[in-house]
């Protein structure tokens, strides 16, 4: 299993070798708050939660808190959510997190 | 059978139970939010989770069926942990402006937070761009409040059969709205303010009109006049603590004069006229051939609905105004005329358990006496505010009066609050009208209790067997006017837009539920064995009103003062 199969499991994105990982989870995160169908609060508030912290570190606006919140966030979204998409963005975020921290510390102003 | 362990404990529940079901049967506490015991289980806000054994993620127990052998958590740090945070995310997203909302402290958002020890806000979100619609006369709107629960657009589709709103958008774009952005006001909604008291936020509140009578109070020029109707007094007392199913009439009368009204009068009254004028117009039409069956019209929200959905039956309704307003035409005409006032310095307030009385006291036809009839509407939630507001100690006072002659009632007139008691209220006088007899039993049970519809066939000497059927609950109106349709033969049908008839209206106490609609009615009824008087057609004042005033039952001051006519309205905005 390659580094980056997690983040492709959910969303099919295919990650170019030298793809900034915050881009691709900003793609990912962007898609599930799209699909987000509104039913349950921890999916209807905690995508557009998500969605609002990766846009801060894409534009290297971010704290360092936010990565810490990026996963606590989704963790819990993963335990509470009604169907798959709200429990689905916790996968490629802690496998973001584990195997691209450095890249997405440089997003950190 | 089933049998499963919650947090250690054994519990038996019957088959298709939810755990939710199952943990309260053995009295251990799931906080709920978007649950509604007999409105809606729909696992959306997710406050009910708990930890199953062998499952990954945490449950909804409002939904998850309870099955054999199931070990359940209900309260280890990790659901504790899950229902914060689903509540911090409805939070996130929340204008916090309790001070100034009408649900302060009577708000389910709020005690959950307090319940889940929450105690720092941590997330702060995007913020919806939700509408306030105060348009309706009845009903406001403030969208930035929705917890997006659904339990209004449930009711108002499966309980009123209405869907005058429901969720539209995806996404964090939801949001509870009628077809295309309208406003209430312009869409067709029956006004009946169920959606109001099942909403567990400040989302959806009656339209206040508070500030309008403490500024007629206060105006030296007016004479101000304050009627409640019967479901009043079975419920006023919630508000202060009572039990479900306490009567409060005394208090509510000496309320009413603390807070400085001038006349204390009682739509129970007027209740007991309408019985005389609406059991006349049975018999005119069973007599003379005219349109059968007839149906009751003391529930504007069920005036509101069959005037959208079923103008065509309009013939059927009685024109009979609902009792307060026959009774704000009398206080500003006989009354006004009696006593030597001028009635453009009186003001009439109504205390309804009603919303759509709101909007019905604003219709133009309700100017008969010259000037509008019932100048504002109080729900009963507004009443408890108002003496929460002047600092009476309600349940210490003594118990109050009211004001001859249009306060005085029978025990007919005080089951007007409950599912079947028009009905009940109308037989009592119509047979003794018709038969000259005196009838001994006058309790008709059969028209009594919380099924939808219930019918009732009685065999009345001269005019031989009378069919009536009841149904509160505007879904279960939409079923019996169906069958009627289809050709159902019956004489006379009494519809009360609320389930469970007024005693549950729109603007009553929060919450209710089948229990305490049984409680308030059974005040109620305990009411009318009290009184002396149980038919409508013995009570001395009616007798002296026809006598100095009136005339006769549906005679040319009744035409005038005490009925109405209707508009055809159809689905969309004329
Ligand atoms: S988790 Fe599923 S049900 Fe809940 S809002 Fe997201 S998409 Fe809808
Ligand atoms: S709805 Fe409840 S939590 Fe929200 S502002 Fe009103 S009282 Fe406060
Ligand atoms: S007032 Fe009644 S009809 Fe109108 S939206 Fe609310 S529940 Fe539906
Ligand atoms: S308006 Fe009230 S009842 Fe309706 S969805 Fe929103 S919070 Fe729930
Ligand atoms: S109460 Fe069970 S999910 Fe809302």
């Amino acid at each position: 299993m390659s580094k980056d199969t997690v983040l492709k499991k959910y969303a099919s994105l295919v990650m170019d070798e030298d793809a900034d990982v915050v881009d691709v989870l900003q793609s990912v995160l962007h898609y599930y708050n799209r699909e987000s169908c509104g039913h349950c609060a921890p999916c209807r508030v905690g995508t557009s939660l998500l969605v609002k912290i990766i846009d801060r570190l894409a534009s290297f606006e971010g704290e360092r808190d936010n990565l810490d919140q990026l996963l606590k966030i989704s963790k819990v979204m993963r335990d509470t959510s009604f169907c798959p998409v709200g429990q689905a963005p916790y996968s490629p975020i802690s496998s973001a997190l584990k195997n691209f921290q450095d890249q997405l510390l440089q997003h950190v102003k | 059978m089933i049998n499963l362990t919650i947090n250690g404990q054994k519990v038996q529940v019957e088959d298709g139970a939810t755990i939710l079901e199952a943990a309260q049967k053995a009295d251990i506490h799931i906080p709920t939010l978007c649950y509604l015991a007999e409105v809606q289980a729909i696992g959306a806000c997710r406050v009910c989770l708990v930890e199953i054994e062998g499952n990954r993620n945490l449950q909804a127990s409002c939904v998850f069926p309870a099955s054999e052998g199931l070990v359940v958590h209900t309260n280890n740090d990790r659901v504790r942990k899950a229902r914060k945070f689903a509540v911090e995310m409805l939070i996130s997203n929340h204008p916090m402006e309790c001070l100034a909302c009408a649900r302060n402290l009577n708000c389910e958002l709020q005690s959950l937070a307090e319940e889940l020890g929450i105690r720092e806000v941590r997330f702060i979100g995007e913020q919806s761009e939700g509408r306030i619609d105060d348009l309706s006369p009845s009903i406001r709107r403030n969208q930035n409040k929705c917890i997006l629960c659904r339990r209004c657009v449930t009711v108002c589709k499966e309980i009123q059969g209405v869907s005058a709103i429901f969720t539209q958008g995806r996404g964090f774009e939801t949001r509870v709205e009628p077809a295309f952005d309208a406003s209430l006001n312009d869409v067709a909604c029956a006004m009946c303010g169920q959606c109001s008291v099942v909403c567990p936020v400040g989302a959806i509140t009656e339209k206040e009109n508070i500030e309008e009578v403490w500024e007629a109070l206060a105006d030296p020029t007016k004479i101000v006049a304050i009627q409640d109707a019967p479901a009043v007094r079975a419920a006023l007392g919630e508000e202060f603590g009572f039990a479900p199913g306490a009567l409060v009439t005394g208090k509510m009368l000496a309320a009413a004069r603390k807070l400085g009204f001038d006349l204390v009068f009682d739509t129970n009254f007027a209740a007991d006229l309408t019985i005389i004028e609406e059991g006349n117009e049975l018999l005119k039409r069973v007599k003379e051939g005219g349109v059968l069956p007839l149906i009751t019209s003391c529930s504007p929200g069920w005036i509101k609905f069959i005037e959208h959905f079923y103008p065509e039956m309009l013939p059927h309704l009685s024109t009979c105004k609902s009792p307060h307003q026959m009774l704000g035409a009398l206080t500003k005409t006989y009354y006004a005329q009696k006593a030597g006032i001028d009635p453009k310095d009186m003001v009439v307030v109504s205390v309804m358990p009603c919303t759509a009385k709101k909007f019905e006291c604003n219709r133009p036809e309700m100017n008969d006496s010259g000037y509008k009839d019932v100048d504002y509407v109080l729900t009963t939630r507004e009443l408890a505010k108002m003496i929460k507001q002047a600092g009476i100690d309600f349940a210490s006072l003594e118990n109050g009066s009211y004001d001859d002659p249009l306060g005085e009632y029978t025990g007919a007139a005080t089951i007007f609050g409950a599912t079947g008691g028009v009905m009940e209220a109308a037989l009592r006088t119509v047979y003794e009208v018709v038969t000259g007899k005196t009838l001994d039993n006058v309790e008709f049970t059969a028209v009594r209790g919380l099924q939808g519809i219930k019918e009732a066939t009685i065999p009345v000497e001269g005019i031989g067997d009378v069919k009536v059927a009841v149904a509160h609950g505007l879904g279960n109106a939409r079923k019996l006017l169906e069958s009627i349709k289809a050709g159902a033969q019956y004489h006379f049908i009494e519809i009360m837009a609320c389930p469970g008839g007024c005693v549950s209206g729109g603007g009553q106490p929060i919450p209710v539920n089948n229990e305490i609609r049984r409680l308030r009615a059974e005040a109620l009824y305990q009411e009318d064995r009290d009184l002396g008087l149980r038919k409508s057609h013995q009570n001395p004042s009616i007798t002296k009103i026809y006598e100095e005033f009136l005339d006769t039952p549906l005679g040319e001051k009744s035409h005038h003062l005490l009925h109405t006519r209707y508009t055809a309205r159809g689905v969309y905005k004329d």
